[in-house]
């Protein structure tokens, strides 16, 4: 609660005028001779009572007069939300007043002892009453500037700056006519205000120096393309609103009220941080249109970021729309190749060329999204950058492209290790069947030796290296073989008939199997592999068909065990027995994957009974695909990333003996960077423009590189949000909702001034002053 | 005509001479009644005169009309034993007066003089007792037409003062008459009523007839004051503050039931009890006192 003209106040002073006329200017009363005095005794008692009373009751109204008409004067006011509490509050003082001077009547009349505790137990329940509202409605009299439009504020504007911002509609984007608002706004701040403007860029804020600062950076503000959401931009207007002096701080939010804005990544607490920081007015000006027309390209799915050569590339996307519906002309667009480009040429950027490679027209309904698949094929070595784009115009231009950046690259070179008499072939021909060896669509070129050859081989040549079945090996080969994991390399160790538990021993080789052999395991044809965990990469390809690999159909009759696994070990697959099938040790560099089974036992070999029928079973497309996967797993084929969102980071392997180590990076604007390569990896961190990167760096040649960035989808959700929705993030009645400078003025002038009393006090002093008039006229009717 | 104004207390006051008070009231009174008061209830024959239009034919002699074959009626002589005691309360209360015109005791003595003088005129023997705390003068009955003077002169001397002790004077007075009297008390009563009540009816126990001539102030019956005022008591001193204003309902009604517990004590001894206050006329008094003179025949 504060008052607009404190001093008047000091107006309750007068409050002694009637006192000290009651107390000391006593009326004198007229002396009179009358005989029947007997008469009048009798009831004298209960009059002089009554007369007392009346007296008081008369002092007490015109008190009340007096006192009504200064706090009238002074104009209280409490901000809306409390006008409820307040309002209650007063009823119930009222009541009390009311109930508590027929309980001081029925005491000095003396009722009856039934009327007498009645009235007392109601007072007593009036106060108890009272004291809860008090301490629950936690009302407080501060001086907040309220009830005056003119004293200074202390104003942050809060400006959405996200791409959202960016939609066209009467020929402005939301962020032009939000910053024409401001602009408005803060020609109407009271002189001496202090002003902030803060966006949805990560950066600092702080109150401008003064109100033209301000203004220049309001007409300065643009869209950052990856936006601090807008609950937590709040949240730091808040603190910095705190941070003034002023006593009256206000904090304006334009937004274009979408889903996408308020939903998407709510702030912690900030519903409660904006209750408790209450002298803080808030105000959410809506910029959005009411009925967005917007057609919108979903993220896109690659099936593979980095191809072999001539394989097939397929392309998921989706293309949604809001608003009627319209028919869409999606193209698909990728860059030639060119090794010389880009290039910097008479102070422009000159990139390849793009062709249309495919064209789709969709048609769509309201609120509809639909999937879109693209197949691409005929990609040569290298990188290649393309986009989906939506043919045309509409209000949000920049989801209306999908950029994507694959690379096309040889047959990774796999080292397959094996002992005389173990049978490679099954592996090799999974991971690279003979037929795509032919066409050159391989992903992996597999060179297998004797594991005799370990000591001579550089490792390091090798994306992976697989041990089949391997027989023991000497200590310094189990220390190459961790020295070449540390280094990066990946290793799959698939122990067969050959292993044995002394010599799997020691501490290179628990490291690398992640734990130590017991003893084979025999079993009655009953154990196949399972699944525990299907978030695992090696698994994951298996996660839509995962209750129907048919697993038992190739059943494991031998397999070793693993004791004291290590804490760095991760079981990835067990066996129906539950013992470890396929076991990941981490803490390396490179990765390490062990199976306790071989992959490479044929049916019936000789001298021996096989260990299990994974490669030789009928159909056995679950071998087929978990060889793969292991496959890629260990050579990190995966873990390339190509597509990234804005804001990430960019982090391409660079292998400094085959790639350069400085490049010149070109982003979607053209402008152009220096990146140097650091642990053979090139690391990108400002991407927060979408569009297509180019690395372009020399070794032997031009090389060029790239990737891509796109914004996530939400983004560009122009779905809008109802404004009840805003009541469990800002808080109920917490915020003033206004759309134009009507609503604004409206609503600060009701924030500001705070809901007055005035006109009710007003009227109580009105009511207050006819009942004294009447008491007085009735005690003191003039003779007649 | 004219004479009936003088039952006019306000007129009456301007007439200073109390014998002439008494016979103007009583001329006046008498003069309004259509028929004479005094027939009926005298016994002793005294003339008869010619039968005129307006007589009670039921005092047409018809004894005479058979001898004479005219219409004669009877006239009597009023002769009668009853023995009036006029009774003036003489406290210092009755000299009230709220208008300064009439006092209750001016009432009282223009009344009591006016009742003296028609009961000389029917020759009925008057006598005059009174007392305040105790009986003060008393003049013996008599009806011979001197007796009316003596009354006169004595009323005009009385002045109230001092406190009053009605109910032992009036059982002083019950002691002192011998015969069976008719006594007119003249009083304001503004005392405890118990004792009083006891010693009326002590008075009427003693076979005496009673009439009660409650007197008050006009300020006594209204209460028509206003505002804060302290009352003195003249009698005992006493003062009292209140507010007039908002006290004269619940006067009023304490006084109504104060004479409402004399009204009803009197009714049971059949004592007749006249309410009277300064501003009403003479004549319902003294139409009282008639009513119980006839009644007694």
């Amino acid at each position: 609660m504060a008052f607009l003209n404190y001093s008047l106040l000091w107006g309750a002073a007068l409050l002694a005028i009637p006192i000290v006329l009651h107390l000391m200017l006593r009326q004198q009363p007229r002396s009179l001779v009358f005989p029947a005095l007997r008469l009048v005794r009798q009831r004298q008692e209960s009059n002089r009572r009554q007369l007392q009373l009346r007296h008081w009751l008369l002092l007490l109204l015109r008190c009340l007069v007096i006192a009504l008409l200064a706090v009238a004067l002074a104009r209280p006011s409490v901000r809306s939300p409390q006008w409820g509490d307040w309002g209650f509050l007063g009823l119930q003082f009222g009541m009390l007043v009311i109930v508590g001077a027929m309980a001081l009547l029925a005491l000095l009349q003396g009722r009856s002892g039934l009327v007498r505790g009645g009235l007392l137990a109601a007072v007593v329940l009036l106060c108890v009453s009272l004291a809860w509202s008090v301490r629950a409605a936690r009302i407080s009299v501060e001086e907040t500037g309220l009830g005056s439009q003119r004293g200074p504020v202390a104003a942050v504007l809060v400006f959405d700056t996200s791409p959202r911002m960016r939609y066209v509609w009467q020929n402005q984007t939301r962020l032009e006519q939000a910053a024409e608002i401001a602009g408005w706004l803060l020609g109407q701040l009271p002189s001496g205000s202090e002003v902030a403007v803060v966006d949805s860029r990560p950066a600092a804020a702080a109150f401008a120096a003064d109100r033209s600062a301000a203004a220049r950076s309001i007409e300065r503000l643009e869209t950052t393309w990856s936006p601090v959401p807008l609950p937590q931009v709040l949240a730091r207007a808040l603190e910095l609103v705190r941070t003034s002096s002023q006593p009256r701080r206000e904090i304006y939010t334009f937004t274009d009220l979408t889903r996408g804005a308020w939903t998407e990544q709510p702030a912690e607490g900030l519903a409660s941080r904006l209750a408790e920081a209450d002298d803080v007015l808030l105000y959410v000006v809506d910029v959005g249109s009411e009925r967005p027309q917007n057609t919108a390209l979903g993220e896109l799915q690659l099936s593979a970021e980095v191809l072999p050569q001539r394989s097939e590339l397929m392309l998921e996307g989706s293309v949604s729309r809001v608003g009627a519906g319209e028919s869409a002309t999606i193209e698909l667009y990728v860059e030639q190749p060119d090794p010389e480009l880009p290039l910097i040429e008479n102070g422009r950027t000159r990139v390849p060329e793009a062709q249309l490679r495919d064209q789709r027209i969709v048609e769509l309904e309201e609120g509809e999204s639909r999937g879109l698949r693209f197949r691409l094929s005929g990609l040569e070595l290298g990188t290649h950058q393309g986009w989906l784009e939506i043919a045309g115009q509409d209000g949000l231009e920049f989801d209306d492209r999908r950029y994507f950046t694959v690379e096309v690259q040889e047959a990774l070179p796999v080292l397959v290790l094996a002992p005389p008499g173990v049978n490679t072939r099954f592996f090799t021909e999974a991971v690279a069947p003979f037929e795509f060896r032919e066409t050159g669509r391989a992903q992996y070129a597999c060179t297998v030796m004797e594991q005799a050859q370990l000591p001579n081989v550089s490792l390091d040549d090798y994306a992976a290296v697989c041990l089949l079945d391997p027989t023991p090996l000497v200590p310094l080969d189990w220390e190459r073989l961790l020295g070449y994991v540390q280094r990066g390399g990946g290793l799959g160790i698939f122990l067969g008939h050959n292993a044995e538990p002394s010599a799997f021993s020691g501490e290179p080789a628990r490291q690398l199997l992640g734990g130590d052999l017991s003893r084979p395991w025999r079993t009655a044809g009953d154990v196949f592999l399972t699944f525990r965990d299907l978030s695992h990469p090696v698994t994951a390809a298996f996660r839509d068909v995962a209750t129907a690999v048919p697993w038992d159909q190739f059943p494991v009759h031998r397999h070793w065990g693993l004791d004291e696994i290590l804490d760095t070990a991760r079981l990835v697959m067990p066996y129906s027995n539950h013992q470890a099938a396929l076991v990941e040790v981490t803490g390396h560099r490179g990765r390490v994957l062990t199976m306790t089974t071989p992959v490479s036992d044929p049916l019936r070999p000789a001298g021996r009974s096989s260990w299990n029928e994974l490669p030789t079973g009928s159909d056995a497309w679950p071998y087929f695909v978990l060889v793969n996967e292991m496959l890629a797993y260990l050579v990190d084929a995966g873990g390339v990333r190509l597509n990234y969102l804005a804001g990430e980071t960019a982090v391409l392997p660079n292998a400094r003996d085959r790639r350069p180590e400085r490049y010149q990076l070109f982003t979607p604007l053209g402008q152009l960077q220096e990146v140097t390569a650091v642990d053979d990896q090139v690391s990108v961190r400002f991407t927060s423009l979408p569009g297509p990167y180019r690395l372009k760096g020399h070794r032997g040649g031009p090389v060029v590189r790239g990737f891509s960035v796109n914004l996530p989808e939400t983004a560009s959700c122009l779905e809008r949000l109802d404004r009840e929705a805003l009541d469990p993030i800002l808080g109920p009645d917490r915020y003033h909702y206004a759309r134009d400078q009507q609503e604004i003025v409206w609503g600060v002038g009701q924030a500001r001034r705070g809901r007055e009393f005035y006109p009710i006090l007003i009227l109580l002093v009105a009511l207050v002053l006819g009942l004294e008039h009447l008491l007085a006229n009735r005690f003191y009717r003039p003779a007649e | 005509m004219a004479v009936e104004k003088y039952l006019k207390p306000e007129v009456i006051n301007q007439i200073k001479r109390l014998d002439l008070r008494a016979q103007f009231v009583a001329q006046g009174f008498l003069q309004g009644l259509h028929a004479s008061p005094f027939h009926g209830f005298s016994v002793e024959f005294s003339e008869h005169r010619r039968y005129t239009p307006g007589d009670d034919p039921k005092d047409i002699d018809w004894l005479v009309y058979a001898k004479t074959d005219k219409y004669y009626v009877k006239r009597f002589e009023a002769e009668t034993n009853i023995t009036g005691y006029l009774v003036m309360d003489l406290s210092q209360s009755m000299g009230y007066t709220y208008r300064q015109e009439l006092t209750k005791f001016d009432y009282a003595i223009c009344l009591a003089a006016a009742l003296g003088y028609l009961m000389i005129s029917q020759q009925d023997p008057v006598g005059l007792i009174t007392f305040d705390s105790r009986v003060r003068d008393s003049l013996a009955p008599r009806s011979r037409r001197t007796q009316l003077g003596q009354v006169l002169s004595l009323l005009a001397r009385l002045k109230p003062s001092g406190v009053t002790d009605l109910g032992h004077s009036l059982r002083q007075i019950a002691a002192m008459l011998k015969h069976r009297s008719l006594v007119m008390l003249f009083s304001d009563l503004l005392t405890e009523p118990e004792p009083v009540i006891q010693a009326l009816r002590m008075l009427r126990h003693g076979g005496h007839d009673v009439i009660v001539f409650h007197i008050l102030d006009e300020a006594e019956v209204r209460f028509p004051f206003d505002g804060m005022v302290d009352l003195l008591d003249p009698e005992t001193g006493e003062r009292l503050q209140v507010d007039a204003t908002s006290y004269q309902r619940e006067y009023v009604e304490a006084l109504e039931a104060f004479r409402a517990e004399f009204r009803q004590a009197c009714f049971q001894s059949r004592i007749d009890f006249v309410e009277l206050d300064t501003q009403l006329p003479f004549d319902k008094a003294l139409m009282e006192y008639l009513v119980n003179r006839r009644s007694r025949f």
